[in-house]
C-alpha cells in the first residue's frame, strides 16, 4: 500500500453567523495516498468546498475549526504557522477553483499572473526559482497543458481567452513547479462538454504522469466516476459512504448514494427518480442522529438519536448507516 | 398531430465593430442564428442541444421576441408572428409563449417576495378577479408543490431548485401552450433536477404542454424529449426522434458530443463512441470559415468541407443530418 | 448557500450586519446626539436666550468655564446654546435637501435608464451632464446670491446643484438592471412600463441610493454652512453654525472659542453622518459571511 500523503481525522467545523453557529462538517474522516486520486461528491451545502478550504487554510472570516486534524505529510496544517502555511500553498498543495474567470486577476496579463505564483512557489527541497528560469518554466507548463503559442498567451489578458483556455491556463499555473497535492473544486463546471472533456482528460494524464495526488471536489457523480480511483459521499458535512470510485456508483448502500443515482439521468435510458425528499439539513440545529435520517425512508428510530458507525460491509468499503451494522459484527 | 410552433430558416444577425488589420473599424455580422429550421407538436418535447455559441438562447429569445429575427419565419399555431417583437405582440399571444430561464439567481426579482412575483401574471392577463389574487397564488404554489409559505418568502431565501419551481409557477400562471426552458437546471445539484424535471413532466401531461428544452446535457435529452435538435454555430446539424437519435447518431459533431459525456456506469460507458474524441473549441461566431462550421475540427472532413456548406439531408425518416458524409446525391466526395 | 441563507431574517440580520463595525455603532449615537439636541434645544440648552438676539456685555467675550461651557461671543449670547439650536437649522438644511433631490433626482435618472440608448436618455442624461460639470459649490453659490438670503433660499440652491448626482447614480443602476433576467422575464409576461420601472428595477435601485443619502447628508450640511458662513444663508440674530464661524474669525487667536467650537460642531456632524453611512452600506451589503 502506497504511503500516505493526507490523512483528515475527525475534522469539524462550522461558520459563526447572526443565529448562532452553523456546525458543517461534523467529524469526517478522509485519507489520500500519495499518487492516488480521490474524489469526494456532494451536492450543494454538503460541506465540500469548507473542507477543501480547510485543508489551505483559507476559510472565510466567520468560519471555526473546532476540532480534528489535517495532516499533510505527518503535519498538522492546522496548528501551522503563517509561514508554514504559505509553503504549503507554495510548494505542497494546488488548487484549482471553479471559475477560471473570477479566479484570474483581470487586469494583469497572463504573463504576470504566472511569473508571480511561479515566483513564490518553492522546489521540494525549500529552495525558490531562481528569476531567470520563471519564464521558461511558465512556457514549458503553457506548452504541457496544451495550449500553443505560449508566448502570446503570455502577453495576453484573462479577458482574451476563452473559458476553456482560462482554465488550461489555470491547471498549467498548478503544476508549473512540482507539488504533491492539486485540489480540485468542481473545475469544469461552467464550461461546455467537449471542453470538458478535453480538461479532465488533461488534468488525468498530468497528474498521472507526474505522480501528483488529486482530490477532485464535484457535486456531479458522472465526472468523478470518470476522473477518480476512491471517492467519498458527503452529506451534511458527513462522509455517508466510501468505496473505490467503480464499487460505490456500480454498488451503493447507503440510502442517501442509492437515491442520488437513481436521480442522474442516464444515457441508457430508464427515466429518473422524482427526487429526495425533504430539506438541506439545518446546520444550526443537526442533532445527533444520522443527517441524513429526516430524509430517509429506510430510517430507524435509532438514526436520528445517535450517529451511525461507520461499518466496512466489503473490503475497502464502508458506509455509515445502522441498516448495515449487522454486517460489520458478522 | 397540431403543429404549434413551427421555425423556418430563421435567421439573427448582430452587428458588432470589428478592427480590421487596416485599423479602421470595421461593421461584420456576428450570425448568432444562421438558417434554422423546426418545428414543435402539440404535446411534445423538443430538445434543442448546443454548447455555448451554438445560438441556442438567442433562438429561445428571438421566438419570445427580446430580439427581432433579422430573417427567416417564425410561425405560432397559424399565425406568422416573425416581425412581432415582445413590445408589439398582443397579451393573447404573450399568454400563449412562456419562458422558464437558466440561472435561478437573477429569473426572479430579488426585491420582491415570491407572491409578489406570481402575482404580476395574474393582475396583467386578469387571471382572476382582484380579490382572488392571493387565493389563486397558493393554487400555483400547490401546482408546483411548494407550501403557502412560501408566498412571502424573499428568492435568497430560498434554494435555487425551489426558485426554479417558483419560475415555473410563474410561467404556468398563463396558461401558456407552449414552454420554453432555457437550461432550467443547469445550475441545479442532480437531486433537485430530478424534482423538477418530474415536475415537469407531469405538468407536461396534466396540462398538455409543449416544451422547446434548452439544454447542453444528453444523458437529460435521452430521458426527457421526443425529438432532439443539434445546433452548432448557428445552424441545426442533425435531428432525429428521441431514440433513433441516440441508436444512431450520425454527424461526426453529434458523436463528438457523445463521446464527451461523462457517465457513472459501465452500461452507458459502452453506448459511448469510442472513436471520437473531443478535440479544438468552437470558433467565434464573428469569424465563421466558408463551408462546414464544424469543419476546423472535424476528425473525417472532406476537401469539400471548407469550400461548400453542406446540405441537409433525410437519411432515415425523421432523421436528417447536414454533411457531405451522408449526401449520396454527389458522386465523388 | 442553502443553508446559510435560512440562517438570515432580515431585520435581525440587517442590525448584526450594522453593528459588526462597532465604529458605525458610534456614528449612529453621533447622530442621534444630534437629532435630540436639535429638537429638544429649548429644554437643553443652558441659556436658551441666546439662541435669538441678546445683548449682555456684561458676559461678552468669556473663555470656557464651568457657566459657559463654549464660553460667550461679543455680545454675551452662550456659543454652547447657540451651537445646539444651530444644529436646527443644520438638520432642517440636511434632511430636507435630501427629500427634495432625492424624489426628483431618482425619477430622471429612472426614466432615463429605462430609455437607454435611445433618444429620450440622450436627452436627459445630457442636461444632467450639464449640472455636473458645473462646480456644484460655485454653482450653489451663485443660486444663493440671486434673490434674498434665507434658509430656505439656500437649500434651494444647494438642491439646485446637487440633484444631478442622485439622477447619475440611479441612471447606472437602472440601465443595467434593465437587462436582468428577470426583467426579460417580466417582459415576457407582459407586464407594462410603469410596473417595471417603479416595481421591478426601482427597488433595487434603493440599496446604493440609501447609502448615497447617509452619507451625503454630512456634506449636505456642510455645503449648507459653507454658504452660511459667507453670509448667503439664515441671516443674524438666527444661529446658524456658519456664521457663528465667520463672525467669530475676526477674533481668532485670541478669543478662539467664538468660531472654533462652531466649526468643531460642523465636523462633529459631518463625522457622524459618514460613520452612520459606513453602517448603513454594510448593512444593505449583501454578504453572506
Amino acid at each position: 500500500m502506497a504511503d500516505l500523503l493526507l490523512s483528515i481525522t475527525d475534522l469539524k467545523v462550522g461558520y459563526r453567523v447572526y443565529k448562532g453557529q452553523l456546525k458543517v462538517i461534523n467529524g469526517v474522516n478522509i485519507e489520500v495516498r500519495k499518487g492516488e486520486r480521490v474524489g469526494i461528491v456532494g451536492e450543494t451545502g454538503s460541506g465540500k468546498t469548507t473542507i477543501a478550504r480547510s485543508i489551505t487554510g483559507i476559510l472565510p472570516k466567520a468560519g471555526r475549526i473546532s476540532g480534528g486534524k489535517i495532516l499533510l505529510d505527518g503535519k498538522d496544517v492546522l496548528t501551522m504557522s503563517a509561514h508554514e502555511l504559505s509553503i504549503l500553498r507554495g510548494q505542497k498543495v494546488a488548487m484549482i477553483f471553479q471559475d477560471p474567470t473570477s479566479a484570474l486577476n483581470p487586469v494583469l496579463k497572463i504573463g504576470s499572473i504566472m511569473s508571480d505564483i511561479i515566483g513564490y512557489a518553492y522546489n521540494p527541497d525549500g529552495s525558490r526559482i531562481p528569476k531567470s528560469q520563471i519564464h521558461e518554466t511558465a512556457v514549458n507548463a503553457l506548452g504541457s497543458a496544451s495550449l500553443p503559442d505560449p508566448d502570446r498567451i503570455l502577453a495576453s489578458y484573462p479577458f482574451q481567452l476563452s473559458g476553456g483556455m482560462r482554465q488550461r491556463v489555470f491547471i498549467a499555473m498548478a503544476l508549473a513547479t512540482p507539488r504533491e497535492l492539486l485540489l480540485a473544486d468542481e473545475p469544469t463546471t461552467n464550461l461546455d462538454v467537449t471542453i470538458q472533456d478535453q480538461i479532465l482528460r488533461l488534468i488525468k494524464t498530468r497528474v498521472d504522469e507526474r505522480h501528483v495526488s488529486m482530490i477532485l471536489i464535484s457535486h456531479s457523480l458522472d465526472i468523478v466516476s470518470e476522473m477518480t480511483d476512491r471517492v467519498y459521499m458527503l452529506y451534511g458535512g458527513t462522509v455517508v459512504e466510501q468505496a473505490n470510485t467503480r464499487d460505490l456508483f456500480e454498488n451503493p448502500y447507503h440510502p442517501y448514494s442509492r437515491a442520488l443515482m437513481s436521480c442522474i439521468p442516464k444515457l441508457s435510458g430508464g427515466g429518473i427518480a422524482s427526487g429526495i425528499s425533504g430539506e438541506m439539513v439545518n446546520y444550526l440545529a443537526p442533532g445527533n442522529g444520522c443527517r441524513f435520517s429526516s430524509r430517509c425512508s429506510k430510517a430507524l428510530p435509532v438514526c436520528v438519536t445517535e450517529p451511525p458507525p461507520m461499518v466496512e460491509v466489503e473490503p475497502g468499503h464502508r458506509v455509515a448507516c445502522f441498516l448495515f451494522s449487522e454486517k460489520q459484527r458478522s | 398531430m397540431e403543429e404549434l410552433l413551427k421555425v423556418e430558416n430563421l435567421k439573427k444577425y448582430f452587428p458588432v465593430n470589428v478592427a480590421s488589420i487596416s485599423h479602421r473599424r470595421k461593421t461584420v455580422d456576428l450570425k448568432a442564428i444562421d438558417g434554422v429550421s423546426f418545428y414543435v407538436n402539440r404535446g411534445e418535447t423538443v430538445a434543442l442541444v448546443g454548447e455555448s455559441g451554438s445560438g441556442k438562447s438567442t433562438t429561445a429569445d428571438t421566438i419570445l421576441g427580446l430580439y427581432k429575427s433579422t430573417g427567416g419565419e417564425i410561425w405560432f399555431r397559424d399565425m406568422d408572428i416573425s416581425t412581432m417583437v415582445i413590445a408589439k405582440r398582443p397579451l393573447s399571444l404573450k399568454k400563449e409563449i412562456q419562458v422558464v430561464f437558466q440561472d435561478p439567481g437573477t429569473s426572479l426579482n430579488p426585491r420582491r417576495t415570491v407572491g409578489q412575483s406570481l402575482e404580476v401574471p395574474l393582475r396583467v392577463h386578469n387571471i382572476v378577479e382582484k380579490g382572488k389574487v392571493s387565493e389563486r397564488v397558493k393554487e400555483l404554489l400547490a401546482t408546483v408543490g411548494l407550501s403557502p409559505e412560501y408566498m412571502d418568502k424573499y428568492p435568497r431565501t430560498i434554494g435555487g431548485g425551489e426558485r426554479q419551481l417558483v419560475a415555473i409557477a410563474r410561467a404556468l400562471a398563463v396558461h401558456p401552450s407552449l414552454v420554453i426552458l432555457d437550461e432550467p437546471t443547469s445550475a441545479l445539484d442532480e437531486s433537485m433536477q430530478a424534482k423538477i424535471i418530474t415536475m415537469l413532466v407531469k405538468l407536461q401531461t396534466g396540462l398538455n404542454l409543449s416544451y422547446l428544452f434548452i439544454t447542453h446535457n444528453l444523458s437529460l435529452v435521452r430521458n426527457v424529449a421526443t425529438r432532439v435538435e443539434i445546433m452548432y454555430l448557428g445552424k441545426i446539424y442533425e435531428s432525429a426522434a428521441t431514440l433513433d437519435f441516440f441508436t444512431k447518431p450520425l454527424h461526426p459533431y453529434t458523436q463528438m458530443l457523445l463521446s464527451s459525456v461523462p457517465v457513472v456506469t459501465e452500461a452507458e460507458r459502452k453506448l459511448k463512441p469510442k472513436h471520437i474524441i473531443s478535440t479544438g473549441e468552437i470558433p467565434n461566431p464573428v469569424n465563421v470559415p466558408p463551408g462546414c462550421g464544424f469543419c476546423p475540427r472535424c476528425p473525417v472532413k472532406l476537401k469539400k468541407c471548407s469550400e461548400e456548406d453542406p446540405p441537409s439531408v433525410e437519411i432515415m425518416p425523421g432523421h436528417v443530418v447536414k454533411c457531405f458524409l451522408y449526401d449520396k446525391g454527389r458522386a465523388n466526395g | 448557500m442553502k443553508t446559510f441563507n435560512r440562517a438570515m431574517d432580515s431585520t435581525g440580520n440587517a442590525i448584526y450586519k450594522f453593528s459588526r463595525n462597532k465604529v458605525s455603532v458610534v456614528g449612529f449615537f453621533m447622530v442621534l446626539l444630534v437629532v435630540v439636541v436639535a429638537i429638544f434645544a429649548p429644554v437643553l440648552a443652558p441659556y436658551p436666550k441666546s439662541a435669538g438676539a441678546l445683548i449682555d456685555f456684561d458676559n461678552a467675550s468669556k473663555a470656557p468655564s464651568l457657566t459657559h461651557l463654549f464660553g460667550t461671543d461679543i455680545e454675551g449670547r452662550d456659543i454652547l446654546s447657540r451651537v445646539m439650536f444651530a444644529f436646527r437649522g443644520a438638520l432642517v438644511m440636511g434632511l430636507g435637501v435630501i427629500a427634495m433631490i432625492v424624489p426628483l433626482g431618482v425619477l430622471v435618472g429612472l426614466f432615463a435608464g429605462y430609455y437607454y440608448g435611445t433618444f429620450i436618455d440622450t436627452i436627459i442624461m445630457r442636461v444632467t451632464d450639464i449640472f455636473v460639470t458645473l462646480p456644484a459649490l460655485l454653482l450653489a453659490l451663485a443660486v444663493a446670491s440671486l434673490g434674498r438670503p434665507s434658509l430656505f433660499h439656500s437649500m434651494m440652491a444647494v438642491a439646485f446643484a446637487w440633484w444631478p448626482y442622485y439622477a447619475r447614480l440611479t441612471y447606472s443602476q437602472t440601465s443595467s438592471i434593465r437587462n436582468e433576467t428577470f426583467i426579460k422575464a417580466s417582459e415576457t409576461i407582459g407586464a407594462g412600463k410603469r410596473h417595471i420601472m417603479f416595481a421591478e428595477i426601482l427597488p433595487n435601485c434603493l440599496a446604493p441610493i440609501f447609502t448615497k443619502m447617509a452619507l451625503e447628508i454630512g456634506w449636505v450640511i456642510l455645503m449648507g454652512a459653507t454658504l452660511s458662513f459667507v453670509g448667503l444663508g439664515e441671516q443674524p440674530p438666527t444661529a446658524a453654525l456658519g456664521t457663528m464661524v465667520s463672525d467669530g474669525a475676526q477674533y481668532l487667536p485670541a478669543q478662539w472659542w467664538i468660531s472654533v467650537f462652531p466649526a468643531l460642531a460642523i465636523a462633529f456632524i459631518v463625522l457622524g453622518f459618514n460613520l452612520l453611512g459606513d453602517g448603513i452600506k454594510n448593512m444593505v451589503s449583501t454578504e453572506v459571511l
